[in-house]
């Protein structure tokens, strides 16, 4: 099989063959990452109010260069 | 009842904000193909996906393919069919942003990452893309960031790459930044593994 062939077959994912290798993928992110979870809104207040209600759920990993909560 | 409010509870439920994204993504994809236009992720969001949520824009971009583009009524009706429109090209399904933009630019030849019925980005493309916004105007340490986990897992082969396509992208007039990319490659290729 050609190169080019091989790689338009590997392009080509179910869900199950993406899962399975989630956990590699996750594990050399957070490698080079140190655990955080980088993000970039540039400053769009939505994604910036979703971003901050994920950040406080239970998912317990810090966002890098987290802005603070506005003041109550 | 909408036959896609079950489909929306059940992403409503998804704990995994990644997973929560990605089928999102992939209920927003299905409706547009269903009026014959091709959806494919782009930007942070594909970044985001390539990396498994290590990475997060706080919203699904999605640009078009194809001949077909929605038009903006289209636009309108199918994303009033799935949640809350917040603006001309936004809105929020099962707590998730969608941006629909327009056609897709790409400078890669190699073939889209499909995953389920979702379509990604070419690595070749977004990889050079990164690194373009991390240098220009001037070099942006947290933006590269991003630039360097989808190289380390390019260099990792944990996302399918053709090594003949990524450096042409990246020396290419729409990116220049093949200097760059050589420079990390071989920081995660110590062994000179560049490639073609």
């Amino acid at each position: 099989m050609s190169g080019s062939k091989q790689a338009i077959l590997k392009r080509t994912s179910t869900w199950d063959e993406w899962e399975r290798g989630r956990a590699a993928r996750r594990a050399l992110c957070d490698r080079i990452t140190r655990g955080r979870v980088l993000r970039r809104t540039d400053g769009d207040p939505q994604k910036d109010a979703l971003l901050r209600a994920l950040n406080e759920g239970a998912r317990g990993l810090p966002f890098a260069n987290f802005p603070p909560a506005p003041p109550a | 009842m909408s036959e896609l409010d079950p489909v929306l509870a059940a992403i409503r439920r998804e704990a995994d904000p990644n997973r929560k994204n990605l089928r999102v993504a992939e209920l927003v994809c299905r409706c547009f193909r269903e009026i014959g236009c091709e959806p494919v992720v782009v930007g942070g969001s594909a970044v985001e996906f390539y990396t498994d949520g290590r990475y997060v824009s706080g919203a699904v971009d999605l640009c078009f393919t194809g001949p077909r583009l929605p038009t903006p009524r289209e636009r309108e009706e199918i994303m009033g069919r799935l949640g809350k429109p917040l603006g001309i090209r936004r809105c929020e399904v099962a707590g998730v942003l969608v941006d629909l933009l327009g056609r897709i630019e790409t400078t890669a030849r190699t073939p889209f990452q499909t995953l389920g019925e979702l379509q990604l980005i070419q690595i070749e493309d977004l990889i050079a893309e990164r690194l373009l916004v991390a240098t220009v105007p001037t070099r942006d340490e947290s933006r590269l960031e991003v630039a360097k986990v989808l190289i380390a897992l390019v260099a990792a082969g944990l996302v399918v790459t053709d090594r003949a396509e990524l450096l042409p992208v990246a020396d290419s007039p729409d990116y220049r930044v093949g200097a760059e990319l050589r420079m990390l490659l071989a920081e995660f290729e110590p062994t000179g593994g560049v490639g073609q």
